[in-house]
């Protein structure tokens, strides 16, 4: 049966992995928790900021599921279960924010500042160009 | 000594309807992998919150970053990922039969989760006294529009994070307490290693959450 077989592969490995790579990962995670602590006191621009907390967090995560959660020598089924649902949270973020960032200005909360998208609706746009004084060219 | 883990197997009953203890515990890491995915998606509706609400007020959000406590934050992301690697050490202990050391390393992380929530809660404490409430905002350091919106979803994220450190403290309770009566074995230690998932999401959570509400 492939079930023994698979089981009996997974307990060899996990036998075989020692205590001394756990603290490997957590020095990896230390090392990562203050590169984002010094890298936010660069002086970047916010979206520079933004995007290197969330790439060393992601690098964070990686290390922690892998290593911690035993990932990397789970089951298909279970990688499989944890891939889809950061999936779904991809088209969850992804709808949501481009949603957002193309409505109607006049729906967005008082006083909010306006995201222009590239490719957003350009008539009701607000943004640094005023679409009303130069019309686009038609095709 | 560390008693032999032969000695216990017998508590250990095979469910009739899987064929071996391997096909058993594959299936409850599969429960359990399934739960955490859930977990992500209720945390991942709190993200998206932030990130749509960053885009409308980007000032609000960078602002509030700054007078949140920097150190606080940092102090308890070294914490949680410090218990992490107990957890992690512990369910090694407990796989290879070493029940007594499991039960020490569980203690140790308990512990570190305590002290998480008493620093979470000398901060929320200060927030209060400043009047950074949700529901009744009068903050005066941080007046830009948006702001109030920053602390909501500050308290928000965080609050539900904090709720589920306290059911990852009882989980670990429970299985520190069963270390301690030396109920696991190479055979039998799928509880350790579930309660030890849960607690790696809630770091996971964090790891996010950290450079999300204090760093950008």
């Amino acid at each position: 049966m492939t079930v023994h077989n698979e089981a009996f592969r997974e307990d060899i490995k996990t036998h075989e992995a020692g205590a001394g790579r756990y603290f490997v990962i957590y020095v990896l995670l230390l090392i990562l928790t203050f590169g984002t602590f010094g890298v936010a006191k660069l002086p970047m621009s916010e979206p520079m900021h933004l995007a290197a907390a969330l790439l060393i967090a992601a690098c964070k995560a990686t290390l922690v599921v892998l290593f911690f959660m035993h990932l990397l020598e789970a089951e298909g089924a279970n990688r499989a279960v944890f891939l889809v649902s950061i999936f779904f949270v991809g088209v969850m973020f992804f709808f949501i924010l481009v949603d957002t960032a193309h409505r109607f200005p006049l729906t967005n909360p008082q006083d909010s500042t306006t995201v222009n998208l590239p490719g957003g609706n350009p008539v009701y746009s607000n943004g640094p160009h005023d679409p009303f004084g130069e019309p686009t060219p038609g095709k | 000594m560390q008693p032999s883990a032969a000695a216990h197997e017998a508590e250990y009953h095979l469910p009739h309807h899987f064929s071996t203890p391997e096909a058993h515990n594959h299936a409850v890491r599969l429960g359990m992998w399934l739960f955490l995915a859930t977990e992500i998606l209720l945390f991942a509706g709190l993200f998206v919150a932030y990130f749509v609400y960053r885009g409308y007020f980007p000032e609000a959000f960078i602002q509030g970053a700054k007078h949140l406590d920097l150190w606080a934050g940092t102090t308890n992301t070294v914490i949680l990922i410090t218990s992490s690697l107990t957890v992690a050490l512990a369910h090694h202990y407990a796989h290879t039969g070493r029940n007594r050391t499991a039960g020490w390393l569980l203690l140790v992380s308990i512990l570190f989760g305590l002290v998480f929530l008493v620093i979470k809660g000398i901060e929320y404490h200060h927030k209060f006294q400043e009047g950074a409430l949700p529901w009744h905002y009068t903050y005066s350091e941080v007046t830009v529009p948006g702001a109030a919106l920053f602390y909501t979803i500050y308290f928000f994220t965080t609050g539900l994070h904090a709720l589920h450190v306290c059911i990852g403290l009882g989980v670990l309770t429970w299985i520190m307490v069963r270390c301690f009566k030396n109920e696991f074995s190479a055979q039998y230690y799928a509880p350790v290693e579930l309660g030890g998932l849960y607690w790696h999401l809630v770091d996971l959570v964090w790891i996010f959450l950290y450079p999300l509400l204090y760093l950008v």
